[in-house]
């Protein structure tokens, strides 16, 4: 770009006429460009001896500061000014109400103390309660100030922990979600599965609310309804759940809760699982699930004492933090009556499949 | 090309400021002209800013920024010492907005904090900033409303002071650094609290489970290093990428001062220029003894103005991110269109267990050390974790180099116990050692072959006139949760604890103890922290402060600024989750 004085004079007019508060179109008479060049000047010309800035200053073609495709296009910032002036309009001396003294002047010099005969009278430190005037060209509203704390902000997640299909020929998933602040939030939890074969499954669904107990853990009180669905015969019911979810030692995820059913049936979970990264984006997660009834309850193939083991090793291949595909294979043991009820059912009671699924959360 | 000579340069980069936005402009919106003044539509010696959303593009990806008159970053002001500083604010965005002006003296009601020092600028409201300016040196100013500092609503503010600076120097340029994300700020703070380590760079993987088994016993991660990383960012020279190449021309023979500000909002910079030694002269707009380094780390919302002499024809400016996930990057040269090779980037650091808060002091006296500590029960102590057992934790540290530490200090670096208050559950854990840390160079810069800057080094040009012992001592932890991404003082958020009282004349000794893994640059607005480095009445003044994991350390302040102040972590995220306090200094 060649820069003649007439082009350079165009552009100084246009930019500053769009600078200047003034709704309409662009207007040069509106603009005291005469006042406007010869504050320019005198600012060059108190610009002390010492140059601070670049004797030369080499423009590319595109003066675009926010086109980062130049490469090296401003070099200068582009430049405000101040202007001391000495002349300083009644009206704001009378906004600055307040006279501090010259010690307190000193402790915000940096310098020493000998500048101080340059700055002008008024120059004083107001008062912010004084300020009545001040105020009143600003907000009307200062002296009832309110504070908003972001820090009590509510947010969400939800993590769909396993979505997948087994090799016996089923579906299974496990979410968990919650919605709150730092310290009480509300949960759901949602797991189930159900057979391509007979398309008959179960699936429970806890809501729970969640208090931060200690740093690390959580304490949670809810409901639970477990539901079966497809067979001949479809129980459902209803619980009272206390547990507890956090992050033990080693980073061991824990969930592990007492239920008590509508029936007064007891029963215990703990689940525990690991993350591994093998990779920056290959990780490896063992996981543990065991139940334990105190009752029998027959009408769910619940036996006393411990009903099953799960363990499961699971792959994913994180294509971004948030949504990862994996593969890993499962295995599930049941116990005492529980096993009976399960083969009664025609029921596997010791079986190990391979899943394939996807682990995603938002 | 055009040159422009010193002489129209004032003149040209004037308009050139104005004319570069101007293709871009959108239409100023009916705005409130302030009212009682004279003269403030055609007076020259207002300085109007507009703040708007304006695109923004870095290579092919284009965001949308917030800009002060549509520039990112902002318009370099200029202001002289002794003037009357008179800064008309527009708002134009959809939401309230606010400027902060960093590390200036003023009245607490132009300090910009909106709830403490005002009520904000609602959209379509201009605010008037009016403040006489009482210091000189290099600061810069930036949004106090919800996350626009994120969103590029910072600038660069010099003021000239009366008297000629005490050091010489021949060209001037600021190179302003800051973090770019072309994610929304509040989505990001989102995934924080969903996962506070999904932007981790570099986690650790199963071939360190070894070493990290300590670690992962107390549920701590020895790469929790930052945040937010260049996973989502792009880290920018004077608004440019490394690409776009910021290049400051000079001419051989000049000494050149460069003016450094870390505008970021959660990032620190370890600055370097390869080939060009550098001499610190002020540090947070101060003036210090000169000391010369190869190379400094500057935490957010920190300045350091050196003096170098380029020889060469071109150097690269080099701001590689303390945690090493990427770099900002500029270029030093004689002439336009030149650069110099970027140096070989560095591998992501690795906490040490002083960080975690096991240094127990000189290696020499580990046999003298009684390791079951009788005088502290720690059965008492609710620990949330296991035993510690010391023999199989690794405790060689490279040995250290005394030849090279500035021992003109009276400065304690003695471990000490942490009191056995754990602060509650916004705290995940207390390091059992705190020390004081200014003399280290901090992570990833221990046993450098380069001389790095130490707080330890800086001591003011003259002693400060004040030299009252203090009145009073207040302690402050630095304590978070990072399984909730929760950051706070004391254990409490702002929200739960609002209020610290500073008593107006007093002298106070402030005295942080950084309970968290992470390092924290501490901001106070309105009054100078007088840091207490071993420089007795050579303490050099801090507008922020970079405190290291478990470390001690103290600053004193004269409480001479009446009205309420903002105090807080200058990583934005922290201060938004809860790491701030609102002093209150009354007569």
């Amino acid at each position: 770009m060649k820069l003649t004085k007439t082009s350079f004079g165009i552009t100084l007019l246009i930019s500053l006429a769009s600078i200047l508060p003034n709704q309409s179109a662009i207007n040069a008479q509106e603009l005291n460009l005469s006042q406007i060049s010869k504050n320019i000047k005198n600012t060059a010309d108190t610009t002390p001896a010492n140059n601070y800035f670049s004797d030369q200053m080499i423009l590319s073609e595109d003066n675009n500061i926010n086109d980062q495709n130049t490469v090296g296009a401003i070099h200068e910032l582009p430049l405000l000014t101040g202007n001391i002036n000495q002349d300083i309009n009644v009206t704001v001396n009378d906004l600055l109400a307040e006279n501090i003294s010259q010690d307190n002047h000193d402790h915000h010099n940096h310098q020493d103390h000998e500048n101080h005969k340059n700055t002008s009278e008024p120059l004083d430190k107001p008062n912010q309660s004084d300020d009545q005037d001040h105020h009143k060209s600003n907000n009307s509203d200062e002296e009832n100030l309110h504070l908003h704390f972001h820090d009590n902000a509510i947010y969400s997640f939800f993590l769909v922990d396993k979505f997948e299909y087994k090799t016996e020929n089923s579906l299974h998933w496990d979410a968990v979600g919650w919605i709150g602040g730092d310290y009480q939030r509300l949960w759901l939890k949602i797991e189930g599965g159900v057979s391509l074969d007979n398309r008959a499954g179960e699936a429970e669904i806890q809501v729970l609310y969640g208090k931060l107990i200690s740093p690390f853990w959580d304490l949670q009180l809810g409901v639970r309804y477990d539901q079966h669905y497809g067979g001949d015969h479809n129980p459902g019911r209803g619980f009272a759940v206390l547990g507890v979810r956090g992050l033990a030692p080693y980073f061991v995820e824990i969930d592990t809760a007492l239920f008590i059913s509508h029936e007064g049936d007891i029963s215990a979970r703990f689940k525990a699982e690991y993350q591994l990264p093998l990779s920056q984006k290959l990780i490896l997660s063992p996981n543990l699930e065991t139940n334990i009834a105190v009752q029998e309850v027959e009408e769910f193939g619940i036996g006393s004492g411990f009903n099953n083991i799960k363990l499961g090793l699971r792959l994913r291949y994180e294509i971004s933090r948030q949504f990862a595909p994996y593969i890993g294979i499962s295995w599930e043991k049941l116990f005492g009556d529980t096993a009976n009820f399960a083969e009664a059912e025609g029921e596997n009671t010791d079986h190990v499949s391979g899943v394939v699924g996807l682990k995603f959360f938002f | 090309m055009a040159k422009i000579t010193r002489r129209n340069f004032l003149q040209f980069s004037t308009s050139l400021g104005l004319a570069t936005g101007f293709h871009q402009l959108m239409p100023i919106a009916t705005q409130a002209i302030g009212q009682g003044k004279n003269n403030i539509n055609n007076d020259p010696n207002i300085i109007k800013l507009s703040i708007s959303k304006t695109p923004f593009r870095i290579g092919k990806q284009t965001g949308t920024a917030v800009t002060v008159n549509n520039s990112l970053p902002a318009p370099l002001i200029r202001l002289k010492e002794g003037q009357l500083a008179t800064i008309q604010v527009t708002n134009t965005l959809k939401e309230d907005t606010s400027i902060h002006w960093h590390g200036i003296i003023l009245p607490a009601n132009m300090d910009g904090v909106p709830g403490i020092s005002f009520a904000g600028i609602k959209p379509n409201q201009t605010f008037t900033y009016e403040f006489p300016v009482n210091q000189a040196g290099t600061y810069w100013y930036h949004s106090h409303s919800m996350l626009q500092e994120q969103e590029g609503h910072l600038g660069a503010m010099i003021i000239d002071p009366i008297t000629p600076d005490p050091f010489e120097y021949d060209q001037d340029y600021v190179i302003l650094l800051s973090d770019w994300t072309f994610e929304n700020p509040h989505s990001v703070l989102a995934k924080l609290k969903k996962m506070p380590s999904f932007y981790k760079y570099k986690r650790r993987t199963i071939a360190h489970l070894g070493e990290d088994w300590a670690w992962r016993g107390m549920r701590m991660d020895p790469v929790d290093i930052a945040d937010v990383t260049g996973l989502t960012y792009t880290y920018l020279m004077n608004g440019l990428s490394p690409e776009a190449n910021f290049t400051g021309i000079f001419q051989p023979g000049n000494k050149v001062r460069l003016r450094f500000i870390n505008g970021s909002a959660m990032t620190f910079f370890d600055v370097r220029i390869p080939g060009l030694s550098m001499t610190v002269v002020q540090v947070d707009g101060q003036n210090v003894q000169p000391v010369t380094v190869d190379e400094f780390r500057i935490g957010a919302a920190e300045t350091y103005d050196v003096i170098v002499e380029p020889q060469a024809e071109a150097y690269t400016i080099f701001a590689e991110t303390m945690d090493r996930s990427g770099y900002a990057r500029g270029t030093l040269a004689i002439k336009e269109g030149m650069t110099a090779p970027i140096p070989e980037r560095r591998k992501t650091p690795v906490r040490t267990m002083v960080d975690m808060g096991h240094d127990h002091g000189d290696h020499s006296n580990h046999s003298q050390m009684n390791h079951d500590m009788p005088a502290v029960d720690h059965s008492q102590m609710n620990h949330d974790m296991p035993t510690v057992d010391h023999s199989q934790m690794n405790h060689d540290m490279p040995a250290v180099d005394h030849s090279q530490m500035n021992h003109n200090t009276t400065l304690d670096t003695t471990p000490v116990m942490h009191g056995p208050d754990h602060h509650g559950l916004g705290n995940a854990a207390v390091p059992m050692m705190v020390k004081n840390r200014l003399g280290e160079p901090g992570i990833g810069l221990e046993n450098s072959e380069r001389k790095v800057l130490v707080y330890t080094d800086l001591r003011s040009l003259e002693p400060w006139p004040d030299q009252r012992k203090p009145d009073r001592e207040l302690e402050l932890h630095l304590t978070g949760n990072m399984e909730r991404y929760m950051w706070s003082f004391d254990s409490k958020k702002h929200s739960e604890s609002p209020e610290i009282d500073f008593y107006y004349g007093e002298r106070l000794r402030l005295t942080f103890v950084n309970d968290t893994m992470m390092e924290h640059p501490i901001h106070l607005h309105g009054m100078w922290m007088e840091l207490d480095n071993g420089a007795g009445a050579n303490k050099p003044r801090k507008h922020t402060l970079i405190v290291k994991p478990a470390e001690k350390c103290s600053v004193e302040i004269n409480v001479d600024a009446k009205g309420k102040w903002a105090f807080h972590c200058h990583l934005l995220y922290h201060m938004h989750t809860g790491m701030m306090r609102t002093i209150v200094v009354n007569t």
